[in-house]
C-alpha cells in the first residue's frame, strides 16, 4: 500500500468509528442526565472539562506514540517530575516573590516544566529508537526513574509555595464557563489534529506503525521520527503538569500517579490499535470525554465506589468490542 | 555494510557507557544501603536499631524517624533507617529480608500489610532479632517486643467531633478516602461514621469516595461530590493527598464548607494556617518513634518492666485558631 492509500483508508474507517464512539458518549450523558438533575449543571461542566484536560493532554501524546506502534508508560510519572522540578525551582529561587515578580517566576516555571517533559521524552525516544530497547521496557524503567526522582526532590512533600498566579489562572473561567486549561488544551488539540492528519509528519507516523520497513525503504529517517514522537509525548506531559499545578495551586508528586493507564484507555476507547497504524485525535478526544464523564458522573449519580471502577472497566472492554465488530463487518463487505 | 558496522560500534559504545553508568548508580545506592544496617558488632557496646517505615518520603514517617533518631542519640544507640519508595508489601518485603540478613540488634517496622509481611517478620524473629512495630500492626500472634500505634479509630472520631461541633450538630458531610483495603483507612472511617451516628444524629454522610494517594484525583472527586450535593457543609480527607485535593476543590467556598484532614506535613500546615483547611487530626509521630527507641533501650538493658506490650497513642485536633501555639508547632511534622 502506498502512503496515500494508507492515509485514505485510515481516514475512511476512522470517520465511522468516531461516530460510534460519539454515540456511546451521548448515550452515557443521556443516562446521567436522567439520573441526576446536577449532571447538566455549570459546576459539573467546569469540573468535568477541567479534569478532562489533563487526561486528554496525556492522551494526545499517547495517540502519536501508539499510532507509531509504541507505548509510553512513563507519561504519568513524567507529569509528576515536570511539575515537581518546576515547582522546586520557582519556590527555591524566587519565593516569596517580592524581589522577582510572580509572573516572571511563573514563566520560568512554565519553561522548566515543558523542558523537563521534553527531556524525558527525548531520553525515552533515544532508548527506544537508537538503543532498540522495547518501548514497554524503556518507558516502564523511565516510570520508575521519573517517579522516584520526583519524590527525591522534596522528599515526597508537595509544594504549596508556588506563585499564586499559577493557581489563579489555572482556576479561572473565562466568561464564567470556559476554564483556562480547556482553552489551552483546545489549542493543543487542534494543532495535534492538524499535524497528524494534514502533514507529511502525520502520514509517516501512521506508516511507521503500519509498516516500519516501508518507511525505511522510502528513505525516511525512522529513528529520528520515532524520537520525535516520544518527545511530543514528553512535552505534552510537561504541559499536563502545568495544568495540574494550576488546578491544585500546588506542585504535587502524586499528581500524575496512574495517569498513563488512563491515557492509554482513552486512546484505545478512541479507536486506536495497540498494534500501531490506527488512531485519530478526534477519537482520543471522544475517548477522554467518555473516561472523564464516567469518572465524575458515576459519583454524581451516587454509584457505590467499587461499582464505579467495575463500570469503567466494562465500558472500556465494550467500546473496543463494538469497534472490532464494526471493523469485521466492514472487512466482510 | 559500513553503515551497520558503524551502527554496531555506536551501539557497543552506548552499551558500555550505560553499563558504566549503572555500575556507578548501583555503587552509590550500595554505599547508602550497606551503611543502613551494618550489624551490631562494629562498635563493642553500641547496639544497632534499624527502622523500616511503610514508605520513605512521607512527612509522617520522616517525623517518626526523627523522633526515633533523636531519642537514640540521647540513649547512645546506633539508629539506621531503610525503606522502599512506595507503600506496598511487595516493595517492603525485600527491604525487610535484606535488613534482617545483616542481623541488627533490634528491628522497628511499620508493616504495610500484616498478612503479607508475616513470613518476613517471623524469619527475623527466628534469626534472633527482636521486633517492635510502630504505626501499623503485624499479624496476630507475632511475637513482638511491643506494638506502638496511634489510635486511628480515635482520630476518625475526633474528626467527627470537630465537624459535628463546627456545624452545630446538623448538615451534610462527605469523605474523600484513600483505599478500601488499607486498615488505617477503614479504622479512620469507622471512628468517623460511628461517632457521627451516635453523637450527631442530624449529620448525614452523603458520600464516601475513594480517590487513592492522588491529589488531582481527590480534587475531581471532591468537586463531583460538591456538584451532587449543593448543600454540603463538611469534608473529611483520610490522607494528605485527599485533603490537598479537597482544599483545591473547595477553593473559594471555604466559608461554606468546613474541611478537616489528617496529618500535618509542612504543606498541610501552610494551608491550615491560611485557613484553606479548617482543622487537622495530627498523629504523635515523633512520640511513636521515641517510645519505640525507649523500649528498645529497656529491652537491651533487660529492663522488661518498662516495656508495654501494646501502646495506643492519642491524636490531637489542631485548628486554624490553635495552629500557632508552641504545643501545636511541636506536633507538626518535619520534612
Amino acid at each position: 500500500m502506498t502512503t496515500e492509500a494508507v492515509t485514505i483508508t485510515v481516514k475512511r474507517v476512522a470517520g465511522s468509528r468516531n461516530l460510534l464512539t460519539a454515540g456511546v458518549l451521548v448515550a452515557i450523558c443521556l443516562v446521567f442526565t436522567v439520573l441526576s438533575p446536577f449532571f447538566l449543571s455549570q459546576a459539573n461542566w467546569i469540573n468535568t472539562s477541567t479534569t478532562m484536560t489533563q487526561i486528554l493532554l496525556l492522551g494526545i501524546g499517547q495517540t502519536y506514540v501508539i499510532i507509531a506502534r509504541g507505548i509510553d508508560l512513563s507519561a504519568g510519572a513524567t507529569l509528576s517530575l515536570s511539575g515537581m522540578v518546576s515547582g522546586a525551582v520557582m519556590y527555591n529561587l524566587f519565593a516569596p516573590y517580592d524581589t522577582v515578580p510572580e509572573g516572571t517566576a511563573a514563566l520560568v516555571g512554565i519553561i522548566i516544566a515543558l523542558a523537563v517533559g521534553l527531556l524525558v521524552g527525548l531520553v525515552n525516544g533515544f532508548l527506544i529508537a537508537y538503543l532498540k530497547i522495547p518501548a514497554f521496557v524503556a518507558t516502564l524503567g523511565m516510570l520508575g526513574i521519573a517517579s522516584g526522582a520526583s519524590y527525591l526532590l522534596t522528599n515526597g512533600q508537595s509544594l504549596s509555595g508556588i506563585p499564586p498566579i499559577i493557581g489563579e489562572v489555572g482556576n479561572h473561567n473565562v466568561v464564567g464557563w470556559i476554564p483556562v486549561p480547556v482553552i489551552i488544551t483546545a489549542v493543543v488539540t487542534v494543532i495535534a489534529w492538524y499535524v497528524l492528519s494534514q502533514t507529511r509528519f502525520g502520514e509517516r507516523t501512521y506508516l511507521l506503525g503500519d509498516n516500519p520497513d516501508a518507511v525505511i525503504r522510502a528513505g525516511v529517517n525512522d529513528r529520528r521520527h520515532l524520537l520525535t514522537v516520544y518527545a511530543i509525548s514528553g512535552l505534552l506531559a510537561g504541559l499536563a503538569a502545568l495544568v495540574a499545578m494550576g488546578r491544585l495551586s500546588t506542585a504535587s508528586p502524586t499528581a500524575g500517579s496512574g495517569a498513563e493507564l488512563q491515557a492509554i484507555a482513552t486512546v484505545v476507547i478512541g479507536g486506536a490499535s495497540l498494534y500501531g497504524g490506527r488512531g485519530t485525535i478526534g477519537g482520543t478526544v471522544l475517548g477522554a470525554a467518555i473516561v472523564t464523564v464516567l469518572l465524575t458522573g458515576l459519583i454524581i449519580i451516587g454509584v457505590p465506589p467499587f461499582w464505579q471502577v467495575i463500570t469503567v472497566g466494562i465500558v472500556l472492554i465494550a467500546a473496543v468490542f463494538l469497534d472490532q465488530q464494526k471493523e469485521i463487518r466492514a472487512a466482510r463487505k | 555494510m559500513f553503515d551497520t558496522t558503524a551502527r554496531n560500534a555506536r551501539t557497543s559504545l552506548a552499551t558500555a557507557g550505560l553499563v558504566a553508568l549503572s555500575a556507578l548508580v548501583l555503587a552509590g545506592c550500595a554505599g547508602q544501603s550497606t551503611g543502613g544496617a551494618s550489624g551490631g558488632t562494629d562498635d563493642g557496646s553500641k547496639k544497632t536499631v534499624v527502622y523500616i517505615p511503610g514508605m520513605t518520603g512521607i512527612a509522617f514517617y520522616e517525623t517518626l524517624r526523627k523522633g526515633a533518631a533523636d531519642e537514640a542519640e540521647k540513649l547512645g544507640l546506633d539508629f539506621k533507617y531503610q525503606g522502599a519508595t512506595e507503600f506496598s508489601a511487595t516493595a517492603q518485603i525485600p527491604v525487610v529480608d535484606a535488613v534482617c540478613g545483616q542481623v541488627p540488634d533490634l528491628l522497628i517496622i511499620s508493616p504495610t500489610d500484616p498478612a503479607a509481611l508475616k513470613p518476613s517478620i517471623d524469619r527475623c524473629i527466628a534469626a534472633g532479632i527482636p521486633v517492635i512495630t510502630v504505626d501499623t500492626v503485624a499479624a496476630e500472634g507475632t511475637e513482638l517486643v511491643s506494638a506502638i500505634t496511634s489510635d486511628n479509630e480515635q482520630g476518625g472520631a475526633a474528626a467527627a467531633e470537630y465537624l459535628g461541633d463546627a456545624l452545630g450538630g446538623k448538615g451534610q458531610v462527605a469523605v474523600v478516602a484513600l483505599d478500601a483495603g488499607a486498615t488505617t483507612d477503614q479504622l479512620r472511617q469507622k471512628g468517623f461514621t460511628e461517632t457521627l451516628k451516635a453523637d450527631y444524629p442530624d449529620i448525614e454522610v452523603v458520600a464516601s469516595e475513594y480517590a487513592g494517594f492522588d491529589a488531582a484525583q481527590s480534587q475531581t472527586t471532591a468537586r463531583s461530590i460538591m456538584v451532587a450535593h449543593p448543600d454540603l457543609a463538611g469534608f473529611f480527607g483520610i490522607v494528605e493527598p485527599n485533603v490537598e485535593g479537597i482544599a483545591a476543590a473547595v477553593g473559594s467556598d471555604v466559608d461554606k464548607i468546613k474541611v478537616i484532614g489528617y496529618d500535618a506535613s509542612p504543606s498541610e500546615v501552610d494551608r491550615l494556617k491560611s485557613g484553606e483547611i479548617d482543622a487537622l487530626v495530627v498523629q504523635p509521630a515523633a512520640e511513636e518513634g521515641a517510645t519505640a527507641i525507649q523500649f528498645a533501650d529497656a529491652f537491651f538493658k533487660g529492663d522488661i518492666t518498662n516495656i508495654e506490650k501494646s501502646v495506643l497513642l492519642k491524636n490531637t485536633v489542631i485548628t486554624t485558631d490553635t495552629a500557632t501555639t508552641p504545643e501545636s508547632e511541636a506536633l507538626f511534622y518535619v520534612q
